[in-house]
């Protein structure tokens, strides 16, 4: 069955060819990339394919020291017009603190508290002098059906109905060995 | 290629102290003390791997410092710190998931990127898994209709009804979707007409639907991609007949929209023509462009008989036109002739195609920016350049023009502002951000945008800030880039945004001048339910040389502004800065001339006004050193002429020559030699001369002209050559110009010699007064020939008869 560029409504933003790779062994299905049209792919590279049901674009830039993750998608939006939301995933640092044990190799998502949506710039390169950080913006209230999917997740995360170890031995063992 | 997102193991996950550096050059920590070691207890149950939720801090450069790390954390609350999303401001909707890779200090190694990627994949798939599956219904519906073109139609029709006017303008999406942000209208038409084939049968439809949410633009950006698909598509029936229709009505369409464009023409105002010149040369050069075979020079000759503009019959077509001869498809094709010459059909279409390319300003903002921003959940940051010249200072800023989609100017004066797209620019037809942001900041501006008279700002509190920074921007010694930023309180931001907006749709600064406006953006935080607290307006300015600094004197910055044409300094952060009974927007005089399409005095009661063709400024109150105008148009003016208005004014009186002089110097001169000309290159050509709705002809040779030197020479000749700069002149061939007449017609069109790009329309009064002037003179003394200066003007300051009407 041929797809069409309308027919995918998720992205999967990534940077590094690593997290590209890691998310694209996770496709249920991997589909055939779309004829070439100028006029409406860039440059970024996309893998096409089905998770769970969703026709899903992951896109990442062959550059990724010159192109950030929002230009990614930025232009997958706009390559793909009927993509819900976009998912960026990757890698990044933990912010170690009394209240919350975080650890290498946990899963950090942004979630919405207040008016933030989630995720706040800072631009380090204009920390005022009395060193406090300028934000710069946050990012945009997240869409509805994500809020929802979180919350469920994250119940059953609780109710140990899921285990993400399990889940990554899996694939270590499934795809990746 | 599994080793390297294997778990690396608890023993190698080292959080130091922040005040340890890391040892070696190794990567690795395997020379770090393990003294410094943070001690944390095991994870319970094996579980290594555990979802944290909260902020992430997205920053542009990588932190590896555990004390600023640390500071992050506690200033921000972040858990995480993200390099990706650096940019990525509020126009996505999106969710960010990261795997914890390091803890952002020294180090940080490349160990556990691999697992990390993993971690974060896995949870991306668990999250996947949870969240509904939709797909493009309302496409897959139109689409599973019955391919009879009809239904297909009727479907299109359902979705177009007023109703309907949805900001989503996808094509056949009759669902909204939580992007909501899709307004590249263009693009879907052509997505829908390359990669659909089922919804061809009613892309024409969709397309029209679309106009009536876009602006104008998209009507020639839609037409001219569906004449390129068609010409493009392999020999389907329906292409065929779509294509057979669309050559039938080519050049009834290139013909209306001829006809729009003169339309637009003669009712725009003398101020217009420079915006209706181009707006003109664009549209023939896009449809010269975007309807090849179409003559639009005919077409437009064509315009006064619509009727006779030839139509392709059938029995015309043949197969190396592409048109076609099978039956079957003719079927089809008398499908959809009825499709669009139902009823009333495609003349209504047209009509509508009209009313949709230039809408009233006001009509144009709510239909199409209202709608779409009630149901927008972003907060769209807005670029919105004024006027076409800004585009190149765009380009020399170097912005990445090519994420942006498209690019609006909005132009005109006071009665014909509106919007136009930047068609004489490559990136015109890209992107959706600009438009977001605009829409944004009109919608903001709500209803009475363009009521100036109704802008006085809420004065008085003190979290209200507004700065001017100037900065440098490597553009280069000479220039520099000046940024208005205003942060507040919603109430405070929407109302300097009102007269922001209102400013930007009606600006006019000249080119060359000393400041040029040149982006705004702003910057919105909402709060869940969609209202804005607070947020961020930003204008650029750019100009050439210093700006001074604004005298924050009170009563002074009115003054200021207007002679330094400073937009930065208009907006009074308290009211100490205002004179004490002033109020509304306080803005350069010339721009609110601009603003309000005046271009001459006139006498009315007793007061000196400025007046154009629609509206009139009277002044109201004087103060040290600033006019108070009122902005009214001239039916209202004259009919409260005998009430209100014939108080006299306190401090002037119209009928004394000097009272010129003092308002003037309210103008910001001292008198008339100080006017500033000299910088001024006036081009006359005939063919900008309009009068009120057409062009005005000047018929015979002989007799008079009138014009200012940019050397404050006022020269009058006998004959029409007007001089106004060394070598420069500018032949106006007439005759019979009685002085009479020339009184009468130069206070009819003062604006004879209006360059948009080279004089501002202060300079244009500066004009019209002297013209009159001279004209009264002329009149009084029957003086023909030349008069050379001084003695004109020393002949001008005895005339004792004001100029009247």
């Amino acid at each position: 069955m041929s797809h069409r560029r309308n027919d995918y409504s998720i992205g999967i933003v990534c940077s590094l060819a690593i997290e590209h790779a890691a998310i694209q062994a996770l496709l249920d299905e991997e589909h055939d990339m779309l004829p070439t049209d100028e006029d409406v792919l860039d440059q970024k590279q996309y893998t096409l394919g089905s998770m769970c049901g969703h026709n899903v674009v992951i896109a990442s830039s062959p550059m990724p020291e010159l192109d950030s993750a929002a230009i990614t998608a930025q232009s997958t939006i706009r390559c793909f017009p009927d993509i819900r939301f976009c998912l960026l995933v990757g890698i990044g640092s933990a912010i170690p603190s009394g209240s919350d044990d975080i650890r290498l190799g946990d899963v950090v998502v942004s979630l919405a508290s207040g008016a933030s949506g989630g995720a706040v710039q800072i631009d380090l390169g204009r920390r005022h002098s009395s060193k406090s950080f300028e934000r710069l913006g946050s990012l945009n209230r997240q869409p509805l059906a994500l809020l929802k999917a979180i919350s469920l997740l994250q119940a059953r995360f609780d109710l140990g109905e899921l285990d993400l170890d399990e889940e990554i031995s899996q694939i270590l063992g499934r795809v990746l060995g | 290629m599994r080793e390297l997102y294997e778990y690396p193991g608890q023993n190698r996950d080292l959080l130091f102290q922040p005040d340890y550096p890391h040892a070696q050059s190794e990567e690795e920590c395997s020379f770090c003390d393990p003294a410094n070691i943070i001690r944390r207890g095991p994870r319970d149950y094996d579980e290594h791997t555990q979802v944290h939720y909260g902020l992430i801090a997205s920053s542009n450069s990588i932190v590896k410092d555990a004390n600023v790390r640390d500071q992050i954390g506690t200033e921000l609350n972040a858990i995480c710190i993200d390099y990706e999303a650096s940019g990525l401001m509020s126009y996505l909707p999106c969710l960010m998931i990261r795997g914890v890779a390091d803890y952002a200090d020294s180090h940080k190694n490349a160990g556990w990127h691999g697992y990390a990627a993993l971690a974060a994949s896995a949870y991306t798939k668990r999250l996947l898994s949870v969240i509904t599956v939709t797909t493009n219904e309302g496409i897959a519906a139109v689409a599973s209709l019955d391919p009879d073109l009809s239904n297909a139609y009727r479907s299109g029709a359902e979705v177009d009804d007023g109703n309907s006017m949805s900001s989503n303008t996808s094509v056949g999406s009759m669902e909204a979707s939580d992007a909501g942000i899709r307004i590249s209208a263009a693009k879907k038409v052509a997505q829908a007409l390359i990669s659909d084939e089922r919804l061809r049968s009613i892309c024409v439809t969709a397309s029209l639907r679309l106009k009536r949410d876009m602006l104008q633009w998209n009507i020639f950006v839609a037409l001219g991609i569906l004449w390129e698909s068609l010409s493009e598509r392999p020999r389907t029936p329906v292409i065929l007949g779509l294509r057979w229709l669309f050559n039938r009505y080519r050049q009834h369409i290139a013909a209306s929209v001829t006809e729009i464009v003169c339309d637009q023409e003669t009712s725009l105002g003398v101020g217009q023509i420079e915006t209706t010149l181009r707006s003109d040369k664009i549209l023939t050069r896009l449809l010269k462009h975007r309807f090849p075979a179409a003559n639009v020079a005919n077409a437009a000759v064509n315009r006064t008989h619509p009727e006779e503009v030839p139509t392709m019959s059938l029995e015309d077509i043949d197969m190396e036109t592409l048109e076609p001869h099978d039956d079957a498809i003719l079927t089809d094709l008398t499908q959809l002739d009825e499709i669009l010459c139902r009823g009333t059909g495609f003349e209504d279409m047209l009509g509508k195609l009209k009313e949709l390319l230039f809408p009233p300003v006001h009509v144009l903002l709510e239909n199409t920016l209202g709608t779409y921003l009630a149901k927008t959940q972003g907060d769209p940051e807005v670029v919105c350049l004024v006027e076409w010249e800004l585009l190149q200072l765009v380009n020399s800023e170097s912005l990445d023009v090519k994420d942006i989609d498209c690019l609006f100017t909005l132009s005109g004066d006071f009665e014909n502002a509106r919007a136009d797209p930047l068609a004489d620019h490559e990136i015109w037809h890209t992107g959706k951000q600009l438009l977001e942001t605009v829409k944004s900041c009109l919608v903001m501006a709500s209803k009475d945008m363009f009521d100036p008279v109704d802008t006085e700002l809420k004065t008085g509190d003190l979290t209200n800030r507004i700065g001017v920074q100037l900065f440098k921007r490597g553009m280069g010694a000479e220039r520099e880039h000046a940024v208005v930023t205003i942060a507040g309180a919603a109430d405070y931001i929407r109302t300097i945004v009102k007269q922001l907006a209102w400013l930007t749709a009606t600006l006019r600064v000249p080119w060359g001048e000393m400041l040029t406006v040149s982006c705004i953006d702003f910057q919105s935080q909402r709060t869940q339910t969609g209202q804005i607290v607070e947020g961020l307006f930003r204008m650029s300015l750019w100009h050439q040389k210093t700006v001074p600094r604004p005298n924050d004197e009170p009563g002074q910055c009115w003054t200021r502004l207007f002679r330094r044409s400073v937009l930065a300094y208009g907006f009074p952060s308290s009211a100490a800065d205002r004179p004490e009974g002033m109020q509304g927007l306080e803005v350069p005089f010339d721009i609110m001339a601009s603003f309000a399409g005046v271009r001459f005095p006139v006498l009315l009661g007793e007061r000196l006004a400025f007046a154009g063709d629609v509206n009139v400024l009277i002044p109201e109150k004087f103060s040290e050193n600033s006019v108070q105008w009122h902005f009214d148009t001239i039916k209202n003016a004259r009919r409260h002429i005998k009430t209100s208005y014939s108080k006299e004014v306190p401090g002037i009186k119209d009928d004394d020559p000097r009272s010129i002089d003092r308002l003037r110097a309210f103008l910001g001169y001292s008198s008339f030699s100080e006017v500033p000309m000299g910088t001024q290159n006036f081009k006359i050509d005939q063919s900008e001369m309009f009068h009120a709705g057409g062009r005005w002809a000047l018929e015979n040779k002989s007799s008079l002209s009138i014009g200012i030197d940019v050397k404050k020479v006022v020269k009058v000749n006998a004959g029409i050559t007007l001089i106004y700069k060394k070598g420069e002149t500018a032949q106006i061939d007439d005759a019979n110009l009685h002085p009479d007449k020339v009184w009468v017609r130069s206070s009819e069109t003062p604006a004879l010699f209006y360059d948009d790009k080279k004089c501002t329309a202060f300079l244009l009064n500066e004009l019209s007064i002297a013209v009159q002037m001279v004209a009264t003179y002329l009149k009084k003394t029957r003086l023909w020939g030349l008069i050379k200066y001084p003695m004109l003007l020393d002949r001008l300051t005895e005339v004792k008869q004001p100029w009247q009407p």
